[in-house]
């Protein structure tokens, strides 16, 4: 195995006690490196994309913008970089909220050493958790998008009266589970492990791990085009 | 239950749903009883503060799949045609709306090109809004309008086609009547443009109607054959016509023509028709007010037929709009008085002291809320962040007092400092979770059964993982956004987490299973171990020892809230205990 490549991490936190607990921990561990401090959403929005982390830490609550926010705005412009949020809150709705608009995992306050540098590799290298309550919020959202990607050409009909299949199995790719991503989300729901889902299933940890991490994909994708189609509909 | 024009009457099993009430974005509760009977009583209103900018109710209609006439099968059997469902959803919000509110779609007409071989090289498309189009519940009754539009033969083009299609956009439900389809094709440099008639002859008559009989020159297209329907109109005289009755808002209708006609690049290429239509949204919809005058309201939503029949099916809800204290002019004036009440002495006494106590109650109720939203607030900002410091200094002197600990061991555990530091570590930890759990719970907004479901069923899956424990959770799908009033969350979360506790402490278990029930009038929690159990009798007998008193508590806080608990346990034998609260 080769020396692992230092993780590159940005911090987006408006309690300076806790920026300089994050840094901190950071500068104490050989395969992170701290590449920015912001106190603000404002600043985190306009000066973290060009810095181009590899994770990025953000706190859900911020002064000038909410961390959810900042999040739906950042995760588009960097698809390469993992969002941890950190939250007090174990609200599952505001957390269900995070994931949903890019984020990839999330820590509760307090966050110890071993747990922030526990979770941005993990974060970083692709198993990333998911409760039993966010993978029934996820299935609830699936399927409550489920019609409008399911109709059979309704949204892909234009112009093409006579071959509107295509392109609407197309749409319902990106948007929609497969049956194993289905699977898997069934068992997290009812409290399964990624080791339990593993054996269930007959496949390995880390290839639940995988689909996890797809099904978040998918999350994002059809939540921003949810926004996106929510604040079109605001406009007009 | 009206007749519906064509003859069939529908019955469809379907019911409509007040899903979500939000104010300005924000969810709020919508309280449980939704019959029109419930909703204009006192009791039942959501509560809207008259400064709310917009405030959104979203309507569902669930269908009840059996009633459905067979969706996909093919048109040829007489039987496979069932009464168009109810599925049109529209609303209104009485003494604001004069009618029924419908979402209306659009139509669309395509002329399309091929090359020959039937692959398609150009089409041009036509789409038409649905919004007052003209139907009147007949072909006869209606008003009918025509719609031409024109598209040139692209290059390499040979033969052209005319289709008509509903709902180019999702969940749309109605229907369109089509007549007198004329297609023309003009070549520059001839004399005379080739006309069709694609309506005059449909080959259907008499005894050969019915409404999915074949028409000569059309064919079916679409996601779901039925909606291509064919039906007379009287005049001038009885003839048959093209209809689309979409009453799917899954699914969308097509009518195309069979064949194809030729023509060459550069040629103008016509489609006339005469249409009336109507259309409605199925599925789902979002009904969007702005800002309304105090008073007391009635939102209404109904299902329809998709000619915009009434199915009789609906649900409503009562919306009060208040005026917020601080806004309130009879309050301040209230004040007011009081002031000059309070130098006037002994002038109208009983009078003052009544608007005092009116004052104080309008005072305290809105007041209320808006404290319990401060003290959150409050709570996360301060207390949350200064022991989020604690946990984490604490957690860093441990890690110092370690390395310390290599070289003067002795010392170091002599004092115990590793210890206290870890306990220190853990107790702040311990109270963080405490002020979130509060912080949750005096949060207005988590005032509802589906709220609660999660954040219960999220915490019990931290303790568990914390503890080391498996645990299975079996939680219905949909929970309703039922009130719940802070008392009954409160009680029932310490409940369940007093049941959690024996779990870990003392049942030496190693899988627990949380169970969540909701009927109308109440949840059933449950929570199971397959640990070592103990005899309920001795232990909730007058002999009982202070390791039980966990059980008198939860007993106790099941009856505050009027509930019943059942502990079901015997040595070696599991223990489940099952709390059922009412939902009032």
């Amino acid at each position: 195995m080769t020396a692992p490549s230092t993780i590159r991490v940005a911090v987006v936190e408006d309690d300076s006690r806790l920026r300089r607990t994050f840094t901190d921990i950071l500068e104490s561990a050989d395969d992170c490196e701290c590449v920015g401090v912001f106190a603000t959403g404002e600043q985190a929005m306009s000066r973290i994309p060009p810095l181009a982390p590899d994770v990025i830490i953000m706190d859900v609550n911020l002064p000038d913008s909410s961390g959810v926010e900042c999040v739906a705005a950042l995760a588009p412009r960097l698809p390469d970089t993992q969002i941890l949020m950190v939250t007090v809150y174990q609200d599952p709705e505001t957390t269900f909220n995070v994931l949903a608009a890019g984020a990839h995992g999330y820590l509760v306050k307090p966050v110890m050493k071993e747990h922030l540098l526990a979770a941005i590799r993990e974060v970083r290298g692709g198993g990333v958790p998911m409760s039993p309550t966010i993978a029934r919020k996820v299935i609830q959202t699936f399927r409550r998008r489920e019609p409008a990607a399911a109709a059979p050409g309704k949204t892909s009909l234009s112009g093409k009266a006579g071959a509107p299949h295509a392109t609407a199995a197309h749409a319902a790719d990106e948007e929609s589970l497969a049956p194993r991503e289905q699977q898997v989300l069934e068992l997290l729901v009812k409290g399964y492990s990624y080791k339990e889902v593993s054996k269930e299933l007959g496949i390995s940890t880390s290839t639940v791990g995988t689909y996890v991490q797809r099904i978040y994909e998918k999350l994002h994708v059809s939540s921003r085009r949810e926004m996106m189609a929510r604040s079109r509909r605001g406009a007009t | 239950m009206a007749a519906v024009w064509g003859g069939v009457v529908a019955a469809p099993a379907a019911e409509v749903t007040i899903k979500e009430v939000r104010v300005d974005g924000r969810p709020v509760a919508i309280p449980a009883a939704e019959s029109a009977a419930a909703a204009v009583s006192a009791a039942a209103a959501v509560r809207i503060p008259s400064t709310a900018r917009q405030i959104q109710v979203r309507c569902v209609a669930t269908e009840d799949d059996d009633a459905r006439p067979g969706a996909q099968t093919a048109p040829a059997s007489a039987s496979a045609l069932g009464p168009p469902q109810g599925t049109r959803l529209r609303y209104r919000l009485d003494a604001i709306d004069q009618a029924w509110r419908d979402i209306p779609g659009q139509f669309k007409a395509d002329i399309l090109f091929d090359d020959g071989s039937a692959a398609r090289i150009g089409s041009k498309e036509q789409l038409i809004d649905l919004e007052n189009s003209g139907w009147k519940g007949t072909p006869d009754t209606s008003t009918w309008q025509r719609h031409v539009f024109k598209a040139e033969a692209p290059p390499r083009a040979r033969s052209v086609l005319a289709d008509f299609i509903t709902a180019p956009n999702p969940q749309n439900v109605g229907i369109v009547a089509i007549d007198d389809v004329v297609l023309t094709i003009e070549r520059p440099g001839r004399a005379d443009p080739i006309r069709h008639e694609l309506t005059r002859d449909l080959g259907i008559a008499g005894d050969a109607f019915h409404p999915l009989a074949n028409p000569k020159g059309w064919q079916r297209l679409g996601s779901k054959s039925e909606i291509s329907q064919v039906r007379m109109r009287s005049q001038p005289q009885p003839h048959p016509i093209l209809v689309l009755v979409d009453d799917d808002p899954d699914r969308y209708g097509n009518w195309a023509t069979q064949q194809s006609f030729p023509v060459e690049p550069g040629d103008l290429v016509t489609l006339e028709w005469s249409m009336a239509a109507t259309s409605g949204r199925g599925g789902d919809v979002v009904a969007n007010y702005g800002r309304l005058e105090p008073g007391r309201y009635l939102f209404r939503a109904e299902l329809a037929q998709p000619g915009g029949e009434p199915t009789g099916i609906e649900s409503s809800l009562a919306i009060e709009v208040y005026v917020p204290v601080y806004l309130r002019r009879d309050v301040w004036a209230g004040a007011g008085i009081l002031g000059v009440a309070a130098v006037a002495t002994g002038v109208r006494a009983a009078g003052v002291r009544r608007m005092k106590r009116r004052l104080r109650e309008v005072e305290r109720e809105h007041a209320l809320e808006r404290e319990r939203a401060r003290i959150a607030r409050d709570l996360h900002d301060d207390v949350g962040a200064g022991l989020t410091e604690i946990a984490v200094q604490t957690d860093w002197l441990r890690r110092d007092v370690e390395r310390l600990a290599a070289t003067h061991t002795a010392e170091v555990q002599e004092a115990g400092i590793l210890d206290r530091a870890g306990r220190v570590c853990a107790s702040a930890v311990e109270l963080i979770r405490s002020v979130d759990a509060i912080v949750w719970a005096v949060n207005p907004e988590n005032d509802t059964l589906d709220r609660f479901v999660g954040y219960l069923t999220h915490s019990a899956e931290q303790f568990a993982r914390a503890a080391g424990i498996t645990i299975r959770l079996d939680i219905p799908d949909d929970i309703p956004a039922t009130p719940l009033s802070g008392r009954v969350r409160h009680n029932l979360l310490l409940i369940v987490r007093e049941a959690l506790n024996n779990v870990v402490k003392h049942a030496g278990a190693r899988m627990v299973r949380v169970t969540v029930n909701v009927d109308a009038r109440q949840v059933t929690i449950g929570i199971a171990d397959d640990g070592r159990g103990f005899d309920v009798a001795a232990a909730s007998g007058p002999q009982a020892d202070g390791r039980h008193a966990g059980l008198a508590n939860m007993r106790r806080r099941a009856e505050d809230i009027g509930g019943r608990l059942m502990i079901d346990s015997r040595p070696g034998g599991g223990t489940r205990v099952e709390i059922a609260a009412p939902l009032a």
